[in-house]
């Protein structure tokens, strides 16, 4: 199952970066969900929307280089932007001939706490791995945060590099998420808490993605999705 | 992304809407086959019986096989990884609820034939019993068996199969709503071409001879109701009024856009048809029925290996050709019609759902409604006043009204069930025409109305040929002859469909045509300091806070 994911996905899954005078700064992951070259991402990634570009990965199985020292980058702009839901859609800007499965939009209604699940994602990219890592972990709990997201809790480590990527549903291998970030309870308490006791930041091994119906908000404004889509 | 893609829909403003290949010659084959029985009537009789007896001779054990095959497939279907697909995609909502929905299945399905073989066939079957001696209690019983394997799960088996092969192909990997579309994992774009007219042609003749079927044998039974209500005669004279007549009635309200009046009109008659059911239930050999219903579903399931393969090999006998193949050439020739009907209705159900009730549900309530007028005739035939042996040995049609005059309120009950037949039939026509009408318009599931009138009027017109041209038998004929390569073309859909869900489930992936692009290159480097981004918010103010934005 887990294999099936990964073997799906891989080659939906760029690197997001920013270009500049010849040179690339890693950024995060994004993830193809149209064939006119569309993808997501998360929105903090793209904040400066600058001279953005994302770069795919080898997507076979075979042993590859840890490194490249020059990359062919696409240049791609941001279509939509979601702050307040950290989701933001981007496009290539550039004719390409893509395509994507039938079947990998999921709507969050169908997971349930326990669930297994997949994120994807450049995890090193910033320490110059350029390879895609895949994680299996499962629903922790689904919350929603002060602003009102729903957000997905799961268990894995989260790095750096995961940003932007996806969270995928095995049993059914659809997205349902947009990695986020690492889950800190420190970082919620710490705002509304500054007078009171300073809790200490805990590396927890928990991370967090925001709900895939925020990523298809988007995607409907752009008129990639039929109407009934996503209704559940 | 294909749930996103909706096809342009300009053509409504142009009058026709017509696949040239498929439409014309479909049409032309169908025409020419009219003027040809009109023109050689007498001689068109004994081609017929011939064509019957060849290709049933020779092709019987092709259609138990493939019957047989769709049955195991469509099992295998339900049971397999592929149970949670969605018609529809993800988040898809059904249209109708659940209990409507089974109705709507039942009534698609069959229709006319029940009326028209309720009685009937048990009762031949035992009086010219295959496997025991005629008369006795175990004809009874084997009579009852054949008359549940020819209704029971193999056509509801293959109805599954069709319906959702078009619905998937239609909701989930947003093809045309028609057979060709089927056939995409096999054939790919040329599915458009020249492989793709063809599937679609046999597609279109089948579906018409066997709606024109079930309009033959639906005349025969209204003809021999008037009979025996009102002495009309029975003969082709009438019964070519009854088509002329049911026919400009199923145009007329094609023309006045009665389409929701029709959908009234049958859900009102599939009430009546339950009413029906429901009086001789009760006022028949209530005991004896309800013995019988637990008795034939246990025999049938016992026997259902045996039966459902028997091909008469060692009795070398021809028994078969006039019942199990002529019903599954009739299925077969009738499954694009209801396969396409199961598939409107059925958007937003998963795989699993899909098979339980077109597999299942329908069954049960056939065999309620077969073990009802079956037993009912049996029980009077063996135990009671007899007759209707030899009613239906004389006429089939009459038989149901023969067993209708055993029972209080004959006349009422007789002139109910005409009515019944003569909904069935408009309605039958009537959505009949409109399949028909979307496969020859290149899948468009709206198209113009004037070909609908056509396709309707070409199905009397085929069933007035096929009654002058040899009454049952030629009728008989149409739906073995064109159910044979339809047959074909069913092994092709099951290859397809699963080859077709392998992909979606999991075998399809993202792909990217590197070779093509040749953009910049950029130098790589290690992040220094990694970036901060933009504040993220989730995190911001409290619960306190967020509950009181909120009420704002």
């Amino acid at each position: 199952m887990l294999q099936g994911v990964s073997h799906k996905f891989r080659s939906g899954c760029m690197m997001l970066a920013r270009s500049q005078a010849g040179s690339i700064t890693f950024l995060g992951t994004a993830f193809l969900v149209h064939e006119q070259g569309y993808l997501l991402t998360a929105a903090h990634l793209t904040a400066e929307e600058p001279d953005l570009v994302v770069v795919p990965a080898a997507a076979g199985d075979d042993f590859s280089p840890m490194t490249f020292d020059r990359v062919a980058a696409m240049p791609v702009e941001v279509r939509q932007r979601d702050v307040e839901r950290d989701v933001a859609l981007l496009r290539i800007r550039q004719d390409i001939a893509i395509s994507v499965p039938d079947d990998f939009l999921g709507a969050t209604a169908a997971v349930r706490c326990g669930a297994s699940v997949m994120s994807l994602g450049y995890s090193f990219a910033h320490q110059q791995v350029h390879s895609l890592l895949g994680f299996n972990a499962v629903v922790s709990a689904k919350i929603r945060s002060h602003n009102d997201t729903a957000l997905i809790l799961y268990d894995s480590a989260f790095h750096e590099g995961d940003r932007g990527g996806p969270l995928v549903h095995v049993a059914d291998g659809h997205v349902i998420g947009i990695v986020s970030g690492r889950f800190e309870p420190a970082e919620i308490v710490a705002p509304a808490a500054a007078t009171a006791h300073k809790l200490e930041a805990r590396e927890t091994n928990v991370s967090y993605a925001v709900a895939i119906e925020y990523g298809l908000d988007l995607m409907r404004a752009e008129n990639l999705l039929a109407e009934q889509f996503g209704a559940g | 992304m294909t749930t996103g893609d909706k096809p342009d829909d300009n053509r409504g403003w142009l009058k026709l809407d017509v696949h040239p290949y498929v439409f014309f010659i479909s049409a032309g084959l169908i025409v020419l086959f009219v003027i040809l029985t009109l023109f050689f009537e007498r001689r068109m009789d004994d081609l017929f019986g011939q064509v019957q007896s060849i290709v049933s001779h020779y092709a019987g054990w092709f259609f138990v096989a493939v019957m047989n095959i769709i049955l195991i497939f469509v099992i295998a279907l339900l049971l397999g990884r592929f149970g949670s697909i969605r018609l529809g995609g993800e988040g898809a909502q059904p249209e109708f609820s659940t209990g409507a929905w089974y109705a709507m299945l039942f009534s698609a399905g069959m229709g006319i034939g029940l009326l028209f073989y309720g009685v009937a066939e048990p009762m031949f079957h035992f009086i010219a019993s295959p496997l025991a001696e005629p008369g006795t209690p175990e004809a009874a019983r084997v009579a009852m068996d054949f008359t549940f394997l020819h209704w029971g799960l193999h056509p509801w088996a293959l109805y599954s199969l069709v319906g959702l092969a078009l619905a998937f192909f239609a909701f989930n990997r947003g093809l045309p709503l028609s057979i060709r579309a089927v056939f995409y994992p096999l054939f790919g774009e040329r599915i458009y071409g020249g492989i793709g007219n063809v599937i679609d042609i046999m597609a279109t003749v089948a579906t018409l001879f066997g709606v024109a079927t079930s309009l033959g044998l639906g005349v025969q039974q209204v003809n021999a109701g008037l009979n025996h209500l009102l002495d009309v005669p029975q003969n082709n004279g009438v019964q070519l009024t009854l088509i002329a007549g049911i026919t400009a009635l199923a145009t007329w309200s094609v023309v006045r856009g009665l389409d929701k009046g029709i959908r009234v009109l049958s859900q009102i008659n599939v009430i009546i048809a339950a009413s029906l059911m429901l009086f001789v239930l009760l006022m028949g050999p209530t005991l004896f029925i309800l013995n019988a219903l637990v008795e034939n579903v246990g025999y049938y399931l016992q026997n259902f290996a045996q039966l459902s393969t028997w091909n008469e090999t060692y009795e070398n006998t021809e028994w078969q050709n006039g019942w199990t193949v002529f019903y599954w050439g009739w299925w077969i020739s009738w499954s694009p019609f209801v396969g396409m009907f199961i598939a409107r209705v059925s958007y937003g159900r998963t795989v699993r759902e899909f098979i339980k009730g077109v597999l299942f549900i329908p069954t049960v309530v056939t065999f309620i409604w077969m073990t009802t007028f079956g037993n009912s005739a049996l029980s009077i035939e063996m135990f009671g006043a007899g007759g209707i042996a030899a009613a239906v040995q004389e006429n089939i049609p009459v038989s149901l009204f023969v067993l209708l005059e055993n029972f209080p309120l004959d006349v009422v009950t007789a002139t109910l069930a005409v009515a019944v037949v003569v909904t069935f039939f408009v309605t039958s026509s009537d959505s009949g025409s409109l399949v028909i009408d979307i496969i020859t318009a290149g899948g468009n599931p709206e198209p113009p109305k004037v070909q609908r009138i056509f396709w309707a009027v070409l199905e009397g017109a085929v069933a007035a040929a096929l009654l002058v041209g040899g009454g049952l038998v030629a009728l008989q004929t149409a739906a073995i002859a064109t159910g044979l390569p339809f047959a074909i073309v069913l092994l092709g859909m099951c290859y397809a469909l699963h080859k077709g869900m392998a992909e979606y489930h999991g075998g399809q992936t993202f792909s990217v045509a590197l070779e093509q692009y040749e953009g910049r290159e950029y130098r790589t480097r290690a992040t220094r300091n990694l970036p901060t981004f933009g504040r993220r918010t989730f995190w911001i103010g409290s619960a306190d806070q967020a509950r009181r934005a909120k009420d704002e």
